[in-house]
């Protein structure tokens, strides 16, 4: 059972890394809670779906280029003109969460969709059987985290990130072209959410809901601490392993996500900015 | 503060109250002649929900929009003081008219319990943490399905009478929103939006801020808990759909809609939302779309609400200080002591 928890774990842990990180990489950058995040990882698994007549070779790659686009047109219309009212931009992103789950079910109907593995197959792990696919996603999301990691500390690009999250105006002042690195940020927060959906869309479902996989993944962003990429990653697999321990343990369902927000909810009684957070401003 | 500023400030106090209390008594009326003209149950009952929401979003606006403390789980108040109500009367055989206050009075204790770490978290965390409250509190239910039977049915109604139950709801809603009224433009009503402007520099000026955000809390959470009891009176049943988050952004749109900070608006708000649900119900399907709509251009393009860009029409405000005179009383008294 040991084993079965811990190859869980690490899958889960991957998406949780992946969702959570591109939710607070943009809050880290632009200040705003874009709750759309989890509707992107919903809307690239309905690209996926309706784009598969061209093969899953051309469709993955064109819901990716497609969900970058939303993103920039989220942010044009509704986040970058409500600079400086970051609570109302972010009840905004609310509202659009449910405009394109309500969309979806419009136009796909509210009924479960699949899309298919990229590879097929098992593997054998530990002693744990399981589908290659989640392997391979879980492995993907922990080398893009590591990529993007390496992204924001070693590149001038990433500098910029860095420089637009700690300060927005002096980033200004010192020449940098602070939309534009938004705008980046926010492309590279909906990619990941978009290669989330690649990944793990085919091994969970594919619904007009499936958005609330963010809100799942809430105890791992309070946990990490907004904007800390580090923390993000420890509190990803230290979250899964908590829910996997106490699936096979005492049981699913409801249970899960209940022991999981209580345990949110009691890290920030403790510490208000997240185990790995900032505690300064 | 000039003398002359304060005359100016002091007539416009008085215009301001002038206009919204014809306002108040034009609505009242209207709302207390309607079964006069029908008591088609279908309409009374829409009207009566309408009611329960103008109270619930209130109780969001008190907190959100006067405050300034964006809370996304409203439904945590409204939930707990509908489940509290249910179970006292279900199983103590309180009457409703027990039942709702002492709703409200959970209502309280649970603001105040949200409270604590509401003090401590940045505004970001705690709109997630408060997003995910009532879930918390749902799952336990669905956990325990023998210890709260997943819900509670057969509770006692309103009253027998449609029309009765019409003007229940209504009396409730006028006086919550006329204390809510009269709590925004006291000094305590100052004192919050303070609070929301700039937090520091109320600080700064000697008030404890903590204090006045427990207030806050505590009449968000009676509100929210009186419509909550009243709510379960009305459908004779609770469930975990009280704890459902789309129901707190039922209460934020309902009051940013009409207008957030005014109080008031949360009744404008309140009843455009509903007979826009009704409007909608040849095509069901949209309504969710529809409420999602309004939700992003409120938030995005009318923050001020619809009470506002009439009030605006009008040149009043509506959020005023009726203290003018105590303050100019003490600006005499600090010229000649």
């Amino acid at each position: 059972m040991i084993e079965q928890i811990l190859v869980s774990t690490f899958i889960l842990g991957g998406l949780y890394c992946l969702l959570a990180l591109g939710f607070s990489l943009i809050f880290g950058v632009a200040k705003v809670l874009n709750f759309a995040h989890g509707a992107f990882y919903m809307l690239t698994a309905y690209f996926i779906y309706s784009l598969l007549f061209a093969g899953l070779q051309i469709a993955i790659p064109i819901s990716l280029i497609l969900i970058v686009i939303t993103s920039f047109i989220v942010y044009e219309l509704l986040i970058k003109p409500m600079h400086e009212k970051e609570m109302r931009a972010a009840v905004v992103t609310l509202g659009l969460v449910l405009v394109l789950q309500e969309g979806v079910k419009l136009v796909y109907g509210p009924e479960f969709k699949s899309i298919p593995y990229i590879i097929t197959g098992y593997v054998t792990i530990l002693g744990v059987r399981i589908v290659s696919q989640k392997l391979l996603a879980a492995i993907t999301a922990i080398v893009l985290v590591a990529a993007l990691y390496m992204f924001i500390r070693r590149t001038k690009q990433g500098k910029a990130i860095r420089a637009v999250a700690q300060n927005m105006e002096v980033a200004r002042l010192v020449g940098i072209n602070v939309s534009r690195v938004v705008m980046m940020t926010m492309g590279i927060s909906a990619l990941l959410a978009g290669v989330a959906a690649v990944l793990f869309a085919p091994v969970y479902i594919v619904s007009p809901t499936e958005w609330s996989i963010l809100f799942r993944a809430f105890p791992v962003i309070i946990l990490g601490g907004l904007g800390s990429l580090r923390g993000m990653l420890a509190a990803s697999f230290l979250i899964a392993g908590i829910e996997k321990i106490v699936e096979y343990t005492i049981g699913g369902g409801y249970i899960v996500p209940t022991i999981t927000f209580s345990l949110m909810l009691i890290i920030l009684l403790v510490r208000p900015s997240g185990l790995f957070g900032h505690t300064t401003k | 503060m000039r003398d002359k500023d304060l005359k100016n400030a002091a007539e416009l106090v008085k215009k301001a109250w002038s206009f919204r209390l014809k306002i108040f008594l034009l609505t009242s009326f209207i709302l207390a002649l309607l079964p006069a003209l029908t008591q088609n149950y279908y309409i009374l009952e829409i009207l009566i929900f309408a009611n329960i929401y103008s109270i619930f979003g209130a109780s969001w606006d008190i907190l959100g929009g006067v405050t300034g403390i964006f809370s996304l789980g409203q439904a945590l108040f409204f939930g707990v003081a509908a489940y509290m109500s249910g179970a006292l009367n279900l199983f103590f055989g309180l009457p409703p008219w027990m039942t709702i206050p002492i709703g409200g009075a959970f209502g309280v204790i649970v603001g105040l319990v949200v409270a604590v770490p509401s003090l401590r978290l940045k505004n970001e965390y705690f709109a997630i943490a408060s997003l995910i409250f009532p879930s918390i509190l749902a799952g336990i239910i669905f956990m325990y399905p023998e210890l709260t039977g997943g819900g509670i049915y057969g509770l006692a109604p309103i009253s027998g009478d449609i029309v009765v139950t019409y003007y229940s709801s209504l009396l409730l809603m006028l006086v919550s929103i006329y204390v809510l009224v009269k709590i925004l433009n006291s000094r305590i009503g100052l004192i919050f939006r303070s609070i929301r402007d700039d937090r520091e520099t109320a600080e700064a000026s000697g008030i404890d801020t903590t204090k006045y955000k427990f207030l806050a809390f505590a009449l968000s959470g009676f509100f929210a808990g009186i419509a909550g009891g009243f709510q379960a009176h009305l459908l004779m049943s609770v469930g975990p759909f009280v704890f459902d988050p789309f129901l707190s952004l039922q209460a934020m749109v309902n009051a940013a809609l009409g207008g957030m900070g005014t109080i008031v608006g949360a009744i404008g708000g309140s009843y455009l939302m509903s007979f826009l649900n009704e409007a909608l119900r040849s095509i069901a399907q949209f309504r969710v779309f529809v409420f999602a709509l309004v939700m992003i251009l409120v938030f995005r393009y009318l923050p001020g609400g619809i009470m506002r860009l009439l009030a605006k029409r009008y040149r009043i405000s509506l959020e005023t200080w009726s203290g003018l005179k105590k303050l100019r009383r003490r600006e005499n008294d600090a010229i000649n002591p």
